[in-house]
């Protein structure tokens, strides 16, 4: 009995243990105390120009802002000053023009943050917990060496399914489809939400843990107010919980429709392991299968993400190592005051005008994107007015604000103002592909190759020859029937070693 | 015969049901403190005050009401009938509806309640114009 009673405490004891500590906090001590870098990051900086384009190919591209660029970097280099690094370590910032509450890392210290994560900060204290956590993956040289390789393929599959929605898009303007339209927009709004939570190369558990710790010692060295790191936390796990409710909704529509595609459920069977799924962008011969596609790729995405914790570290239970160790390491720390963001009411930021108008002409590009999907989301009204706001200085040249005008304009039926916003997107100063993509798809439903071409060819220059470009390249040779040209491209597609991009190209050029 | 280890499971069912059932504390209207998350919990006189005590994990009540947040993210808490301030990372909380860790800084502009991607982070946030 005693025996019985022993074990019986033992599995109480189980039951009720706190889970166990996790790795990648340090055992004892500040985590910043046992930093040991790298003595060169030469390696890594040199892949920086490849990163940059392949991120530069993604989404909207960057917000061409100095003032915004400078602001985050001040953010980032008031966290790293005095943090011993050697010179090759040359951190910076750059904002995607995304709408979703995401940032990342580059291998060689880019830090990539979205304009929806500014946009739903409270203060400068929490982006700096963000810019802290990310720059330590580049600090604790955390990527994988495939990284890259993996970026370009999720760069290169995410384009093609974009293109594919756009020109279903672009081909339902002369049918007076705003349906298609809008049900395109969606579609991509799904996939830069895929982007960010599921393909985007991860970190393990233990590197998010290191990166945690790090991040917040720098942080608060810095003089930032610990407790905005929990804040984060709180509006990742609110992420997580409309991650989870769209994947519930995911599943409740495939019930209703008899159960998952043929190709959904191939994807449910792991999609962390998209790269071995079997999906490939070749096997999609019609715009309408590729938009189903991406709905399926999403909704798996999803939900691989809520039942899936393997390669996913949950953001409560985050909160909960870093609580422990504030708790352990910095419980005698005074509170703090945060500072605020510049583009904030209380902001005394000389850059505040500035600031204040982009992030809010941003904001107002995304409300009307959000009716251009879903005409009940507001009325026509105030999305035109949210165009007209979005699209003035200093974003009157800006690729999302402008690109989201041209759709706003395709679903009204205003071709020549959507055509000007588009004409004007592609002048400005960070174009981003999907503008280049959009523009070339129209002159060639209307055989115009040359301004095609030559739309391409400026393409080619600013987003440095990337492997995004490549099947569409091909196929305006192939359109002007320079077939010799367009052939003498695919050997390029090959070299990535990318399935998708090989048969994209191929079929690009005529081939099977 | 059962196994010693289904004992166990029945067992620790039995009491962790009630702790699970007390940790939601669902009957707790608006937001709340659900638990202390730290072996202690320090409470301030002010959001930007100092330590006046320390409540040992199993001292601080359970679903004690969040009365007020400060701008640093300290939470002013009721702690058998007298109010504290104590650092959010010391407690498990549950805020009710759409709060400012969940708001879009609105200093922008956009008087439009937020859809589409971000749909539900921002609604019921204080609009740029009143402030928060």
């Amino acid at each position: 009995m005693r025996i019985s009673a022993a074990c019986i405490s033992a599995a109480l004891a189980l039951l009720v243990a706190p889970p166990a500590p996790a790795s990648g906090y340090p055992d004892h001590g500040k985590a910043l105390a046992s930093l040991s870098p790298a003595s060169d990051y030469s390696d890594l900086l040199r892949t920086r120009p490849r990163a940059i384009s392949i991120m530069r190919t993604r989404a909207q591209g960057f917000v061409p802002s100095a003032e915004l660029h400078d602001y985050a970097r001040s953010v980032l280099m008031r966290e790293l000053a005095g943090v011993s690094l050697p010179s090759s370590f040359q951190p910076d910032v750059h904002v995607l023009a995304a709408p979703e509450f995401s940032a990342l890392c580059t291998p060689d210290g880019t830090v990539i943050v979205t304009i929806g994560l500014l946009e739903q900060l409270e203060n400068e204290d929490e982006l700096a917990f963000v810019l802290g956590h990310e720059v330590s993956h580049a600090i604790l040289r955390h990527h994988d060496s495939d990284w890259l390789a993996r970026s370009q393929y999720y760069a290169v599959v995410n384009a093609a399914a974009v293109d594919s929605v756009a020109q279903q898009a672009s081909g339902a303007i002369g049918a007076a489809n705003a349906a298609n339209v809008a049900r395109g927009l969606d579609v991509m709004q799904h996939l830069y939400k895929l982007s960010a939570n599921v393909l985007a190369p991860q970190m393990t558990r233990g590197q998010e843990d290191q990166a945690d710790a790090f991040g917040f010692d720098l942080m608060v060295r810095a003089g930032y107010d610990p407790e905005a790191a929990l804040s984060v936390m709180d509006k990742l796990a609110a992420q997580e919980a409309e991650a989870a409710r769209a994947a519930a909704s995911a599943k409740a529509a495939e019930r209703q429709n008899g159960g998952a595609s043929s190709v959904g459920s191939a994807l449910l069977g792991g999609f962390n392991n998209f790269a071995a799924s079997g999906f490939s962008v070749s096997a999609l011969t019609n715009k309408d299968t590729m938009t189903d596609l991406a709905l399926n790729v999403f909704d798996a995405a999803v939900d691989s993400m809520s039942d899936e914790a393997a390669s996913h570290h949950p953001a409560k239970e985050r909160e909960d190592l870093l609580s422990a160790y504030v708790f352990r390491e910095y419980r005698d720390l005074a509170p703090r005051n945060p500072k605020p963001l510049p583009w904030s009411p209380a902001s005394t930021s000389p850059a505040k005008p500035q600031l204040t108008a982009l992030l809010a002409h941003y904001s107002a590009a995304e409300d009307a994107a959000s009716y251009v999907a879903d005409a009940g989301a507001s009325t026509p009204a105030k999305a035109s007015a949210a165009v007209s706001r979005a699209t003035a200085a200093p974003t009157a040249d800006h690729a999302y604000t402008e690109f989201v005008a041209a759709e706003f304009y395709d679903g009204a039926h205003k071709m020549a103002l959507s055509d000007a916003a588009l004409q004007k997107a592609v002048k400005g100063p960070e174009p981003s592909w999907e503008v280049y993509a959009r523009l070339i798809n129209r002159y060639v439903a209307q055989n115009d190759y040359t301004h095609a071409q030559a739309l391409m060819g400026e393409a080619v220059t600013r987003f440095d020859n990337s492997a995004v470009l490549l099947p569409k390249r091909i196929a305006i040779l192939h359109g002007m029937g320079n077939d010799a040209e367009a052939q003498s491209l695919l050997p390029q597609c090959q070299s990535y070693d990318i399935r998708e991009l090989a048969d994209e190209c191929r079929k690009a050029a005529g081939q099977a | 015969m059962r196994s010693w280890f289904a004992y166990a499971v029945l067992a620790g069912a039995m009491i962790a049901a009630p702790v699970l059932a007390e940790e939601d504390c669902a009957s707790t209207q608006g937001d709340v403190a659900i638990a202390a998350r730290t072996p202690q919990v320090d409470l301030y006189d002010a959001a930007m005050g100092r330590r006046v005590m320390t409540l040992d994990q199993d001292k601080f009540p359970a679903c004690a009401p969040i009365v007020a947040r400060a701008p640093n993210m300290m939470l002013e808490v009721d702690v058998n009938g007298t109010k504290y301030w104590v650092p959010p990372h010391m407690v498990k909380y549950r805020f009710a509806g759409n709060l400012p860790p969940v708001c879009r800084n609105l200093a922008m502009g956009s008087n439009d309640t937020k859809v589409g991607s971000t749909r539900g982070l921002g609604e019921g946030c204080p609009k740029p114009s009143g402030g928060k």
